[in-house]
């Protein structure tokens, strides 16, 4: 179990994070997103040990006297990683701090990266799988992965993905990543959290999070339904609801639908920018 | 193959449970076939392995498969009456072809008729052939 506790951290005067909270459990698969500039990236370089919080603390559960940072795979959003080195010198060296053998770079290799080049000059797809080659190969117990996925090609995606799945069924690390594309991880994430300009406003498991949001087609729709966003689609309106409940009489299978996450963050987004 | 409906509000494990039950009772899985491991499966489907484990875990609860320790989880039925499960699923098809029928405006007899020509059309088809 990892816990942050009452954390603070601003850029200068810009305020990021303000008194935030938050479990995670050993072995769960974790969604952040929220709009831009909410502090999504600046939690997961907390949980990575990269940023020192002003206030509160983060217990991540390991015995004392554990750097967390050794148990800790992190892929930032940057890609500054090792940009000098060729993949072969940075994964000895990576290994180096963390005492663990060299990633033998198969994941890179399968993207036809050569691995005597300089890694600034690889494809930014390439780089990101010779940069998860070799922090997976650590062994971590936390896995934090920013929003680079989407600059990497689906065939890469895809051979990265494998990886990362076989990783989580060896040794169940917990898993974290902040996501805007949700179409890959759809069914990876296990919970999902949404943060807002007011903090988490969204907490739930990916299970509950679909068997709760509906949108409803209707004209008129009772004020009791909780409606996140309001969309006119080819001149019907679509209420999209969340917490949904089925009440007797109002509504029927018609002019329900059920929705995959895209749609669901979209309308929490939409709700976030203040559409409706 | 399996496959998994995003836009589904029925969970993951379930989807993936409903479609191997389904394919048990119609034969397409013997008895004492293997199930493909959870790596494999998790991978081709891109979902967590936990998914799959919980699929497989319900599926031995429920008498469906048996796992053996290190060699994985196999087809094993005998304590399920399988004509049982077959007829619950059957009942639920024609409930859909009920209820999408009926949508179309058409009445129990004339479904009843819509059906049984279908049915004889089938048969004759059968006998040409």
């Amino acid at each position: 179990m990892i816990r942050m506790s009452n954390l603070s951290f601003a850029y200068g005067e810009r305020e990021v994070l303000k008194d935030f909270n938050l479990e995670l459990s050993a072995g769960e698969t974790v969604m952040i997103t929220g709009p831009n500039g909410i502090g999504k990236s600046t939690i997961l370089r907390l949980l990575a040990g990269v940023l020192i919080p002003q206030t509160g603390e983060i217990d991540h559960g390991y015995p004392q006297g554990t750097d967390p940072r050794l148990k800790t795979a992190f892929l930032p959003d940057s890609l500054s990683f090792y940009r000098s080195m060729t993949p072969l010198e940075a994964a000895k060296f990576h290994a180096g701090i963390f005492g663990t053998e060299p990633s033998s770079l198969e994941l890179a290799k399968k993207a036809g990266v050569d691995v005597n080049r300089h890694i600034c000059e690889l494809s930014v797809g390439q780089r990101v799988l010779v940069q998860m080659a070799i922090i997976l190969s650590t062994r971590p117990e936390l896995i934090l992965i920013d929003e680079v996925l989407h600059s990497v090609d689906p065939y890469l995606r895809d051979i990265l993905f494998r990886e990362l799945i076989e990783v989580m069924e060896n040794s169940s690390p917990t898993v974290v990543m902040v996501n805007l594309n949700y179409h890959d991880i759809e069914h990876l994430a296990d919970r999902v959290i949404f943060l807002g300009s007011d903090g988490i406003r969204l907490d739930e498991s990916v299970d509950d999070l679909k068997a709760k949001t509906r949108r409803i087609i209707s004209e008129e729709i009772s004020p009791e339904y909780p409606v996140l966003l309001t969309e006119n689609v080819m001149g019907k309106k679509h209420h999209i609801v969340y917490p949904f409940e089925m009440r007797s009489g109002e509504i029927t299978d018609e002019n329900l639908r059920e929705m995959d996450l895209t749609e669901i963050m979209t309308a929490f987004m939409g709700g976030e920018y203040g559409v409706s | 193959m399996y496959s998994i409906d995003s836009r589904s509000a029925i969970p993951v494990y379930e989807q993936l449970k409903r479609q191997i039950v389904l394919r048990i009772v119609s034969d397409r899985l013997d008895e004492g076939e293997k199930l493909p491991s959870i790596r494999e499966l998790a991978a081709a489907l891109k979902i967590n392995p936990n998914t799959v484990v919980k699929t497989y875990r319900q599926l031995e609860t429920d008498g469906f498969v048996a796992s053996r320790k290190g060699l994985g989880v196999f087809i094993s039925t005998e304590a399920r009456e399988l004509q049982g499960d077959r007829n619950e699923i059957f009942k639920e098809l024609t409930d859909d072809y009920i209820s999408k029928a009926g949508g179309l405006g058409l009445k129990a007899d004339e479904i009843m008729k819509g059906l049984s020509d279908r049915l004889k059309g089938e048969i004759e088809y059968d006998k040409n052939e």
